[in-house]
């Protein structure tokens, strides 16, 4: 008790609660615009840490991971660009509330059920850390693709018209990744001998492309077609979520906070896997079912309450195991380190005052976030009163210095516009590509999990079928594949209108 | 075109894609050792010829069914678009065109030029804006915004011109 | 910012003084803009270049500006460095990477293309086994293997990594070289997979393995360098075990090849000053590395024995390109 007495007080000088909120500003910022990225915002808040004392240079890069967790929900909902990979869920059903005139509603939702995601799952790391951490380390290349091919599964629940076309966009995205360097064995794969294909397709370049330049062809083309008018997105009001609602979704929040929290603690996976795991479940066990993809608030509450759930599991194996889980939590990694915070079984020993600084600093950071963003909803939705193809013109600028300055190549430009005009192609062609960032992010995991898993067997496929752990994620994933296909198969009899209420 | 032909138009392309790419992949790289190996040639040929798998079988099921699906593109799409015009492809060309010239420029001539050039070119040429207070504040404001956001107040590094540079 | 650390500042700020004095005495003008430090990694690599421009920045006239051009196992970093201007505004953050990269094939120009300012910091990998297993020392493990006749699952980052050539090296030196399963992980999660006894043994960076051999996890049977560690103090070198293996990663800078020598010394300055530094000396410790600053000619012949030494060893492993 005395230590986090003590802990609570280094944590609470002006000092450290000032370099939180930097930090949750910087993070909000750099998630809420469109192209930019947290793990720029990361990486920029890392040198001005180095001078630091540790509690408040670990406040600001935790208020910077948290701010950018959560800021990345509010270009996805007003235009429908995903700040963070872990955001591209939350277009599905954010976006079209815009369209309708709630965005503040969305927003706020947002906000508050990331707050919750995010408190929830600290509390359960501060209880459980080292039960987890031994289940965490249970989870083995074997058990982790099991995870990763359920997570797959979810695509099932993303096509929308046709499931076909929903796999297809799936494989690409699958295939995308293949290019550059394989890890495993470090040879080249469809490079063609280029140094600029040997870096591979960026997936925070690919994410840029995906969705903001079909947003900025789409402005520009209706504008060019009716050049008297200008467009908007939709209306603006500044309105918050009542609470009759939040306390409606309390369940379905303490699930996805659940499954966050799970699915960040177990090492290579992440936040989007968990806020696509969430947004499926929360579909399929909706009353309404049919009026998700449509503006359903359920679906921003459940995939925005599970990503930022992560954050607090993501800290477990960082913490107990020096593991860290994604490219944004190796940046806070180094921060630990470089003030002599080595993560690891012996970190809870030497470090104890500095490991409750740094709860305290992820409650203070949530706070700050929860205050910074609930005034900047009153700002933020005045974006839509802008002219869409002014919008888009600024868009199509901070997406070039976002994708530039992720690794500093114009490579990454010319990678996002080609991905981003293949995107729209596929669009017109009906085909949906929310499937593709999904295959994105998990193929590389999938892919290297599997050839680990089997050399660790020495070929033996019994590897995935003695693992219990493994059998429950398989069953999982097929009882998914095998319900979307029945209700498919079903929506198929019945002709034309009622297609599109079963299967939307 | 009906939304069957466009379908048809889909699978042939893709499954002309699938099959060039894992043509590529078994002829440029090396399979596994096996013993538990298994390399790196195994996934990238998979997926290739699942796509193509998926391609034939959006064929013969657009070929059978023959009827428009009602149902929109689905989840994540931009704006529904209700019909094919020109307008969107051409949209399509000049965006493709103007990343690139911009990603070149970048590179060449450095931010603080590239980046002007770039906005006039969008608002005049090609969404014929005429209201030169809009142009001029659009193109001055979001080149010396960014500039004095992220490299003066940030320190994020925008790009320099190899050719000459200011700033 | 406490008093001390104040002081130690202000320290740094007057030795750096001296040193500009010295420097600029032989320099006329350069350098007049800013200087470009293309990093070439993430993780720790990025970490240490972060610190070394920020002092190196003390240094000089001009700041010294860290750019990240990662991917491609540096190729894409080298690959634009070399086409820059031998000037001395652009110069990059190098390590065995040069070597690894020509031989494997993903660059086309060798470690020759670049002139060798100053090496700067290395790093030593760690051997490290289950505790449960009971070996201490490496004749522990070797005799055990041996006994046993099983293979030996090592846990590797990827195919080519240095972590594989490291533990080829070591374990070609043990005598069990035949006896080594390799599992690629592709990442650096060697550590915990280790813990769960998935595999049996695995080379990473002391730093990782330092927190679980104070609680006790695990064993780390020696280190692959010429001196001990100062995380790990107890554990003896290989070398002092009796095999016959020198192996650390290296991390230095260099400038395109033709770069003015007035400047290459200015450089070597500013470096030499920035890890003499008490900064970087506390911060070593920290992040697991050792500084060891040697001057561009020194560095330039470890450099190609690196190269010739690498060359082989990838061409047994059957990767040089």
């Amino acid at each position: 008790m005395d230590i986090f007495l003590e802990a609570l007080s280094t944590a609470m000088t002006p000092m450290a609660i000032a370099s939180i909120g930097l930090g949750a500003l910087i993070g909000l910022i750099f998630g809420s615009i469109p192209g930019l990225t947290f793990t720029v915002a990361l990486a920029l808040a890392l040198p001005i840490s180095f001078s630091m004392d540790a509690v408040p240079a670990i406040g600001l890069l935790l208020g910077t991971y948290i701010g950018g967790m959560t800021g990345g929900s509010v270009s996805a909902i007003l235009l429908g660009i995903p700040g963070t990979p872990s955001a591209a869920a939350t277009v599905l059903d954010g976006h079209p509330m815009t369209k309708q005139g709630n965005a503040s509603i969305a927003l706020g939702t947002a906000v508050i059920t990331s707050v919750f995601g995010g408190i929830f799952s600290l509390v359960v790391m501060i209880v459980s850390v080292d039960l987890v951490s031994r289940v965490a380390i249970s989870f083995g290349p074997a058990e982790i693709f099991a995870l990763v091919l359920f997570g797959l599964s979810t695509i099932c629940g993303l096509c929308g018209g046709s499931l076909i076309k929903g796999l297809i966009s799936g494989a690409l995205g699958l295939m995308i990744m293949t290019i550059g360097i394989d890890t495993i064995d470090g040879v080249q794969r469809m490079t063609f001998g280029s140094v600029n294909m040997l870096q591979g397709v960026n997936l925070l370049v690919a994410m840029i492309g995906l969705f903001a330049v079909p947003f900025i062809i789409e402005a520009f083309a209706v504008k060019s077609s009716t050049p008297e008018k200008s467009q908007r997105i939709s209306r603006v009001k500044a309105e918050l979520p009542s609470l009759r609602m939040l306390s409606k979704n309390l369940w379905l929040m303490i699930k996805c906070s659940v499954m966050g929290t799970g699915i960040g603690a177990i090492p290579g996976t992440g936040g989007a896997i968990a806020s696509f795991l969430a947004y499926d479940h929360a579909k399929r066990f909706s009353k309404k079912p049919e009026s998700f993809g449509k503006g359903n608030v359920e679906g921003v509450v459940a995939p925005e309450t599970a990503n930022n759930a992560v954050t607090g599991g993501t800290l477990i194996p960082l913490l107990s195991l020096g593991i860290p889980g994604d490219p944004a939590t190796a940046i806070v990694l180094a921060g630990l380190m470089i003030h002599g915070i080595t993560p690891g079984p012996a970190l809870f020993m030497n470090h104890a005052g500095e490991v409750y600084s740094m709860y305290v600093s992820v409650v203070l950071a949530y706070l700050w976030v929860l205050g910074l963003q609930l005034m900047g909803i009153r700002l933020f939705v005045h974006v839509l009163k802008i002219p869409r193809e002014l919008l888009a013109v600024g868009v199509l600028v901070l997406c070039a210095i976002g994708a530039y300055s992720i690794r500093n190549s114009v490579f990454d430009i010319y990678a996002m516009g080609a991905i981003g005009v293949m995107a729209y192609g596929l669009v017109s062609f009906r085909v949906p590509i929310t499937p593709i960032i999904l295959g994105m992010v998990l193929g590389p995991t999938l892919e290297n999990e599997f050839r680990t898993a089997m050399m660790l067997s020495a070929g033996d496929p019994a590897i995935f079928y003695t693992s219990p752990t493994a059998l429950i994620f398989f069953t999982l994933a097929l009882l998914v594949i095998g319900l979307q296909a029945l209700s498919e198969l079903k929506a198929r009899k019945p002709i034309k209108k009622e297609v599109e209420v079963s299967d939307a | 075109m009906t939304s069957s032909a466009r379908d048809l138009a889909l699978s042939v392309s893709l499954l002309a894609f699938a099959v060039i790419w894992t043509w590529l992949v078994i002829d440029t790289i090396r399979p596994g050792l096996g013993h538990g190996d298994i390399g790196p040639r195994a996934f990238p040929m998979v997926l290739g010829i699942i796509l193509g798998g998926l391609s034939v079988l959006l064929f013969v099921r657009t070929l059978v069914l023959r009827r428009d699906e009602t149902t929109a593109a689905g989840t994540g799409d931009v704006d529904a678009m209700d019909e094919d015009s020109t307008s969107r492809w051409g949209a399509m060309v000049l965006v493709a065109i103007e990343i690139s010239a911009y990603g070149f420029l970048l590179q060449k001539i450095g931010f603080l030029i590239a980046t002007p050039i770039l906005i006039l070119f969008v608002l005049v040429i090609h969404l014929r804006l005429r209201s030169w207070k809009t142009i001029l504040g659009m193109t001055l404001g979001m080149t010396l915004g960014c500039w004095l956001f992220f490299e003066k107040l940030l320190g994020i590094y925008l790009a320099n011109g190899s050719w000459f540079n200011i700033g | 910012m406490t008093p001390t650390k104040t002081l130690r500042r202000a320290t740094t700020g007057l030795l750096a003084a001296a040193a500009m004095t010295v420097a600029g005495a032989a320099q006329a003008d350069y350098p007049e803009r800013p200087v470009e430090m293309t990093i070439l990694f993430g993780g720790t690599a990025n970490s240490i270049a972060q610190l070394l421009t920020d002092l190196m920045s003390q240094e000089m006239d001009q700041p010294v500006v860290p750019v990240s051009r990662t991917g491609g196992g540096g190729a894409v970093g080298y690959s634009y460095v070399v086409n820059t201007p031998a000037d001395g505004y652009n110069i990059v953050w190098n390590s065995n990477s040069i070597n690894t990269g020509n031989h494997m094939g993903r660059i086309d120009f060798n470690y020759e293309s670049f002139a060798p300012i100053a090496r700067v910091s290395t790093e030593i990998p760690a051997l490290a086994v289950n505790a449960e297993t009971g070996w201490e020392d490496l004749d522990d493990m070797v005799s055990a293997v041996q006994e046993s006749g099983d293979m030996l699952r090592v846990g590797i980052s990827g195919r080519g990594s240095f972590t594989h050539l490291t533990s080829a090296a070591l374990f070609d030196a043990l005598g069990i070289g035949d006896q080594v399963a390799y599992i690629a992980y592709g990442d650096g999660r060697a550590p915990v997979e280790l813990l769960a006894g998935r595999i049996d043994a695995a080379i990473q960076w002391p730093g990782q393995f330092a927190s679980y051999a104070e609680a006790g996890d695990l064993n780390v049977l020696a280190v692959t360098g010429d001196t001990r560690v100062n995380v790990l103090p107890d554990v003896a070198t290989a070398m002092e075990q009796g095999y016959d293996v020198n192996i650390s990663m290296w991390r230095g800078l260099a400038a395109p090849a033709g770069t003015p020598d007035d400047v290459v010394a200015a450089l070597q300055a500013a470096a030499e000053a920035a890890v003499m530094s008490d900064t970087f000396q506390e911060a070593s410790d920290n992040i697991g590395f050792t500084p060891a600053f040697l001057p561009s000619d020194e560095f330039g012949a470890l450099i190609a024995e690196d190269d010739a030494f690498y060359g082989a060893l990838l061409n047994d492993l059957g990767m040089a390109q």
